[in-house]
Parts: C-alpha cells; sequence; structure tokens
C-alpha cells in the first residue's frame, strides 16, 4: 500500500530574508524545504536517511541559533550575500527600484544580530502540491529528497521559533 | 572599489558581483532561477582575480576559509557600489516612513510634554530602551488621508518580576517622521489592574488601558474612548468645541492623551484621539510603588 505523503513541509530560513521578501516581493517566499524537520528522528529505511543532519531544517536552525551575535558567522555571511544578490537580480529585472535596491542593501548591512535569527517556515503541503520542483541532486547537501518552491505565500505556511 | 569593477558600467558591475556570489554561495541560499542567469565572461575571471589579490589568497585556495574570504569581499563590493555617493539619511528617511528603519536608528525627540510621562513616574532611560529593544513594536503604516500625520509607532517592553503586582508592560507611542520620532505618551499597563488578557498587539494593550482609564470622547456625533484613523461625517456645527469634546472629568482630576485630527469641511479627520484621567491612573500607580507626581 503506498505511503501517504507528509502532510508538511519543513523549510529554516533566517528572519531578514522573511522581511525583504515580505516587503519587496509582494509576500512572495522562494525556499528549499524537506519533508523531514529532523532525519535523524526517523529510521534508516526511507527518504530522511539522505538528508545530512547539518542540512536538515532542524541541522540548520541549531547551526545558525548558535552562530547568532558572531559576525564571522559563515552561514550568516552567506546569508547577507544571498539577500543582496537576490536584490541585484531583482532591480535588474524591473521589479524593485533603484531606491528599494539601496534600502535593502543598507538593511542587510545595518541590521541587528536579533533579524538574522533562524525561523522555520511550516508549510502547508497540500497547499503547495503542484508547485513543488525537486531540487537538483547535484546542487542538494545529500540524497534525501528536497523540494524548491518558487513562489510560497504567506497564508501557505506558519512561522515558528523554537 | 576593485578597479576592474570601475572598469565597466554600474549595471554591468552589479550583473558580475551577482553572478559571482551564485558561484560561491550555495544553491540553496540563492535563487537559482533561469531568469537571473547571466553570460559568465572574461570580466568574471578578472573581478575574481582581483578579488584574490586583495585578499592575499593562492588563486587554487578553495578552502572555506577562502571562500568566507570572498563572499564577504564581494558583499562588501556591492555595498560600495549601490550605497557609495548616497546620502544615508535619505535612505533612513525612506525606511523610517516605512517602519523599517533598525530601532536604535531612529532619532528621539522626547519633547516638552515628556514632563508629563515623567510625572507618572517615567524615566527617559525606560523609554529608550523601549525603543531601541523593544519586545514588541506596531509600525502604522497609514494610507491617505492619513499619511501624513497617521504614522505612529507603538513600542511594547515587558518587565517580568516573580511578584506578580510588579509586572507591567511599558507601551510608548509615539509619531513617525522619516528616521526621526516624537515620543508622544508613555503607560505602565499593569496586568492586575488592566485586563489584557485579549490583547494581541500593542494598539490591542493601548484600548484595553483606555478601556480601564479613558474618558469618553465625542466626535461628531460619535462616541468613544479611542478614535484611530476615523473619517467621521461633520453634523451641522455651530461652535468648534463641538467637533470633538472630552467628557468633563470627576472635580480635580487632570487628564492627559493625545487629540490630533483635522476640520476638512464635511468630515472630521482623527489621527488619534484618546484623553486619559491621569488621576485616577497615577493613584494605581502609586499602589505600585511608583514614583508619580500626584
Amino acid at each position: 500500500m503506498p505511503s501517504t505523503p507528509p502532510l508538511f513541509l519543513y523549510s529554516t530560513n533566517v528572519f531578514m530574508k522573511f522581511l525583504i521578501q515580505e516587503r519587496y516581493q509582494k509576500g512572495k517566499h522562494y525556499v528549499w524545504c524537506s519533508e523531514y524537520f529532523d532525519p535523524t528522528k526517523h529510521g534508516s529505511y526511507g527518504g530522511a536517511y539522505g538528508i545530512p543532519a547539518s542540512s536538515s531544517p532542524a541541522g540548520l536552525y541549531l547551526r545558525y541559533k548558535q552562530d547568532r551575535g558572531d559576525t564571522h558567522s559563515y552561514l550568516i555571511n552567506e546569508q547577507k550575500a544571498g539577500i543582496k544578490k537576490r536584490a541585484i537580480d531583482w532591480f535588474q529585472e524591473g521589479q524593485i527600484t533603484q531606491a528599494d535596491l539601496e534600502d535593502i542593501i543598507f538593511m542587510v548591512d545595518k541590521n541587528r544580530e536579533d533579524d538574522w535569527r533562524p525561523v522555520i517556515y511550516v508549510i502547508h503541503r497540500g497547499l503547495v502540491e503542484p508547485r513543488l520542483k525537486q531540487a537538483p541532486a547535484k546542487k542538494s547537501a545529500g540524497t534525501g529528497l528536497e523540494y524548491i518552491i518558487e513562489d510560497l505565500a504567506r497564508h501557505e505556511f506558519d512561522m515558528i521559533e523554537v | 572599489m576593485l578597479n576592474t569593477l570601475k572598469e565597466i558600467g554600474y549595471n554591468d558591475a552589479l550583473g558580475v558581483l551577482s553572478e559571482l556570489t551564485r558561484t560561491f554561495v550555495p544553491q540553496s541560499v540563492v535563487e537559482d532561477k533561469e531568469i537571473f542567469a547571466r553570460a559568465v565572461d572574461f570580466r568574471h575571471e578578472n573581478v575574481l582575480t582581483e578579488i584574490r589579490a586583495s585578499l592575499d589568497l593562492a588563486p587554487n585556495d578553495n578552502s572555506d576559509e577562502a571562500r568566507d574570504k570572498i563572499i564577504n569581499f564581494i558583499s562588501d563590493q556591492i555595498s560600495q557600489i549601490v550605497l557609495g555617493g548616497v546620502d544615508e539619511k535619505v535612505v533612513k528617511t525612506r525606511l523610517g516612513n516605512k517602519g523599517a528603519l533598525r530601532p536604535d536608528l531612529y532619532e528621539i525627540d522626547y519633547g516638552p510634554e515628556f514632563k508629563n510621562i515623567q510625572d507618572r513616574g517615567i524615566r527617559r532611560e525606560h523609554v529608550g530602551q523601549a525603543l531601541n529593544y523593544p519586545d514588541d513594536v506596531e509600525h502604522v503604516l497609514p494610507e491617505q488621508p492619513f499619511e501624513k500625520n497617521g504614522s505612529y509607532s507603538l513600542y511594547v517592553k515587558h518587565r517580568i518580576d516573580p511578584d506578580p503586582y510588579k509586572c507591567f508592560t511599558l507601551l510608548v507611542i509615539s509619531s513617525r517622521n522619516g528616521y526621526k520620532q516624537s515620543v508622544m505618551d508613555a503607560m505602565r499597563i499593569y496586568p492586575t489592574d488592566v485586563d489584557i488578557s485579549s490583547a494581541r498587539n500593542p494598539l490591542d494593550l493601548l484600548r484595553a488601558f483606555l478601556g480601564k482609564y479613558g474618558q469618553q470622547i465625542t466626535v461628531g456625533k460619535q462616541t468613544s474612548k479611542f478614535f484611530f484613523l476615523a473619517i467621521i461625517e461633520k453634523p451641522v456645527v455651530i461652535q468648534e468645541y463641538e467637533l470633538l469634546h472630552i467628557a468633563a472629568f470627576p472635580e480635580g482630576h487632570k487628564g492627559y492623551g493625545l487629540m490630533q485630527f483635522r476640520d476638512t469641511g464635511p468630515t472630521i479627520e482623527v489621527a488619534m484621539a484618546y484623553a486619559t484621567n491621569d488621576t485616577i491612573y497615577r493613584k494605581d500607580l502609586k499602589k505600585h510603588g511608583v514614583q508619580v507626581k500626584l
């Protein structure tokens, strides 16, 4: 009997990314997500097995939390660079203005450590199933299944912190 | 700025830095939509070569440490290109108006009315802490016709104590104008005095507070303890005081509140209006050991 896919998908992000997407992308979020929040809690069989603990939503959440306040955290530096890159792309595609680009870069450079805290998106799978794209295997951290949602809307997920 | 970036235009420089970021930052952190893909050419190599030279990194150093240095360098270059020559105050004004500015980057104006707040036993340091490090904040982003005079921010700072009688929430109301904030009012709200069990945000807290200490106000034909971003039809008015009328305080009692409204002719636009019976409120504060001026 085929198993039922899990009801929820999980994605760990930083709060700053949430703020930027809400404000400058009309509340549409680009996320990587997984069926398993913490693969170490599942057995050695099934999709959870191929997801490295350190890059699972739970693993990432713990790493971001540990790194908060560390100005040398490479995880947070990656996030900063990633947000700036996205802002450039949006600007060059005409999705945001020059003023918006300046504002985003300023916020990334100036905002406090609290804005880089990790948050978990708990995504209602039923609302997004048709739009799930399997993440490219070569760009995933492991062999476990991960998905990309390019246009996750605010009402399609709960955001929590633990 | 890198010399190799100075040689190319603004947009091209940003495009090169965007592509280089994609090279070094994990896929899961950057969006990899096809519409954002750019042709990689010799300029990317030139810029990367100059970055490595600036950081004293060997061309074949692909260690995590090297990668992190390169990412930070690219990030800094983006900031230099985008924000170089931009007046920081202009950016802060925009962000301040949106309520998106980092809390401690707002300039705070305490104004002459702050004395009333001090008489409630609230010091500047308390208000400063609430504004800079709030536990919760609600930035009102009003639409027309309140865009200019309805930009309020409500800040909350909780004080937790094992003794429930000493627990309170400090609520601060300010008016934003760009990156400047004027403190309009501040009050300590004790849950042993005010039922805040159904408050879900700072505005709810204010309503709960006024439910206990507010005076009835009549605007036009409407009466309430709190008016907020309201447009009210103006009846035929004989005297100006009939535009907005506060119910009489008991003899000897003093009030304090905010009254920001405008007569447009056919309507009364009320950005915010409330009046607190400050005498009763201060007596309650005194019971909690607060040094107030009665």
